[in-house]
């Protein structure tokens, strides 16, 4: 198994099979395993892009004619086209190499583009018109949630923006995210529980209890799993990971930050949790076959 | 009241600033200047069902502040002018601040900062103006000759070269051969972006607050009307109307980029044309100069802008 470019081995498959395209997997070496093992068992071609390598010396390009998108990359050994049947997973991106602003931006502008207008089918779609990728987490979490009218059980913290409040309550600074901003963002949480960990993939969602470093599997109440649901689905994302803790009252839930990188999975993945990666095998099984993942 | 954030010395900024003051408008004036230096913003976000109704927070003076809930709306020119300033850690801070607040703020406001990035990579425009209706030039952002060539093989003359960024707006019209003879045998050509020059008058459109549609027509014989100094062609505005299928279109394509005031550049086929398909949207300025346009046209920008921005909220 392998790809087209650099860093990794050449592909024995022929150019007719569809193809998931990875772009910085080799950061999560246990979910790539789990992707490639996937892509042999469905029929598919796994072509990765090494993180150093993507919008350097593999670059994407797009075609607009006749209102209809082609896009693809371009790479040392020649372009490769990325069509409808072909699934692509951008897992993690970096920065460009240092070069002159304006073609720093201009790269910067074509990454942008291909993500957002890529016909293949995406996971976790990037891109200028994706809400994930251009709104800082705290913002994200205060806007989406809560996610729906009535019964909702899931909340953002408190935040406050500017100089922390002196009001007796335990505020902590948001910490900065990578390529955020310098905001200077406070946030509470009244009476917080243990630290949660919430997995949604499609519309599955599992719940773990990660205090101590531990990981213990416990069952989501309908009305939280449908909160994050929902949450997943109003950032537009097929794949969401959320730090929250009970707060409040036995049945509320805080979210304290959204992850839509595998991290937290791929350190799952690492450890003796079959559920997880059972979970994970499904949803990227329907993805590559282009279903729906069911709750 | 109106919260106008900018340089007061960038034109757009003074010209809309003067039309509150001659119109005797409630307004409250932020220098961008004064960001982290005398002037801070602060904000508060309790948990609650409504998420836009839970900010509450201040624009804080040295002596005096003005509550949010006193503010209508909010026009920002912030970042723009070109001027040159300290950026202290503090002043970074409320330059963020700024950003916040108008992302989140309830009102309208001229433009959200999420809703102005589009307008960085014009692919990522071409996806939502397809969507509302307009066209799109053919174009090939990115790749090499071994696209560049199928590519031109489809197109009607010479492509014009422009950047895919917002960086440098200026548009060239080049020969194949000259392009190819540019690139450096061996080493990957830089981005860029090809098109297919569209024939037609150029015709920029301000859609104001999703519904006010104010057209004009810039009559000139320049590749690219915007930098008519550079080509020694001169430029001719006037106001038009559009077909109101192609208002219709615009108002779509403001709407979808969230955007409460957008600029938009359209080119009219040769004869006119009621069909949105048969008009082709180049791009979406996402912080118009408006300015220039309402003065050589007489269109009423300003008025409906600062209308929009004072409306009463909902409760």
């Amino acid at each position: 198994m392998g790809g087209l470019f650099p860093g990794e081995a050449a592909c024995e498959a022929s150019g007719s099979m569809p193809k998931l395209v990875l772009v910085g997997a080799e950061l999560f070496p246990h979910l790539r395993d789990l992707l490639r093992a996937e892509a042999l068992r469905a029929g598919f071609r796994a072509v990765e892009v090494p993180v150093r390598a993507w919008g350097a010396t593999t670059t994407p390009w797009v075609e607009v004619k006749g209102g209809r998108f082609r896009a693809g990359l371009l790479g040392p050994e020649g372009p490769e086209e990325l069509e409808r049947e072909d699934v692509f997973w951008c897992l993690s991106e970096g920065p460009l190499p240092p070069e002159e602003d304006y073609l720093r931006a201009e790269r910067e502008a074509l990454r942008e583009g291909f993500h957002t207008t890529c016909p293949a089918r995406t996971l976790n779609r990037r891109g200028l018109l994706s809400v994930p990728w251009t709104v800082p987490s705290w913002r994200l979490l205060a806007q989406q949630l809560p996610a729906r009218e009535g019964a909702c059980v899931l909340a953002p913290p408190h935040f406050h923006v500017g100089t922390p409040p002196e009001d007796g309550r335990r505020w902590k600074p948001w910490p900065q995210e990578a390529g955020g901003t310098d905001a200077r963002v406070w946030w509470t949480v009244s009476a917080p529980g243990p630290l949660h960990m919430a997995w949604v993939m499609g519309q599955q969602v599992s719940l773990w209890s990660v205090e101590d470093g531990g990981g213990a599997r416990v069952a989501p109440t309908p009305e939280l799993a449908a909160d994050l649901a929902r949450l997943a689905a109003g950032c537009g994302a097929e794949f969401l990971e959320v730090l929250l803790v009970p707060s409040a009252s036995p049945t509320a839930w805080a979210a304290l930050q959204l992850s839509f990188v595998p991290e937290g999975l791929e350190s799952m993945l690492s450890g003796e949790h079959p559920a997880l990666v059972e979970q994970a095998e499904h949803f990227v099984r329907a993805q590559l076959a282009g279903q729906e993942v069911g709750p | 009241m109106i919260l106008l954030m900018g340089p007061i010395d960038e034109l757009v900024t003074s010209f809309f600033l003067a039309h509150l003051t001659d119109t005797k408008s409630e307004y409250l004036f932020v220098d961008q200047r004064h960001l982290g230096t005398q002037v801070r913003l602060e904000l508060d976000l309790a948990p609650g069902p409504h998420a836009s109704r839970r900010l509450r927070g201040a624009v804080c003076f040295p002596t005096w502040r003005v509550d949010l809930e006193d503010i209508s709306g909010i026009f920002s020119r912030l970042g723009t002018g070109g001027v040159r300033e300290h950026v202290t850690p503090e002043v970074r801070a409320e330059r963020a601040h700024a950003n916040a607040l108008m992302d989140l703020f309830h009102g309208p406001v001229a433009n959200r900062p999420t809703a102005m990035v589009s307008n960085n990579s014009k692919p990522c425009q071409y996806a939502a103006i397809l969507a509302a209706g307009l066209s799109v030039p053919d174009t090939l952002a990115g790749g090499d000759w071994r696209l560049w060539e199928p590519f031109a093989r489809g197109l009607t003359g010479d492509p014009v070269i422009k950047s895919v960024s917002d960086e440098r707006s200026l548009v060239k019209q080049v020969s194949w051969d000259d392009t190819r003879a540019a690139f450096l045998p061996g080493r990957p050509p830089p981005p860029h972006q090809f098109q297919q020059r569209i024939s037609g008058t150029n015709v920029r459109v301000h859609v104001v607050g999703g519904r006010e549609v104010f057209a004009c027509r810039a009559e000139s014989q320049a590749l690219d009307y915007r930098h008519p100094d550079m080509t020694g062609h001169p430029v001719h505005l006037r106001a038009t109307t559009l077909p109101e299928p192609v208002a219709d279109a615009c108002r779509r394509l403001s709407c979808a980029l969230g955007l409460h005031l957008s600029g938009i550049d359209l080119i009219e086929p040769p004869g006119g044309s009621a069909d949105p398909r048969d008009w082709v949207c180049l791009e979406v300025n996402t912080c118009p100069g408006f300015m220039w346009f309402e003065q050589h046209t007489g269109l009423p920008i300003a008025q409906a802008l600062a209308r929009s921005l004072q409306a009463p909220l909902a409760s």
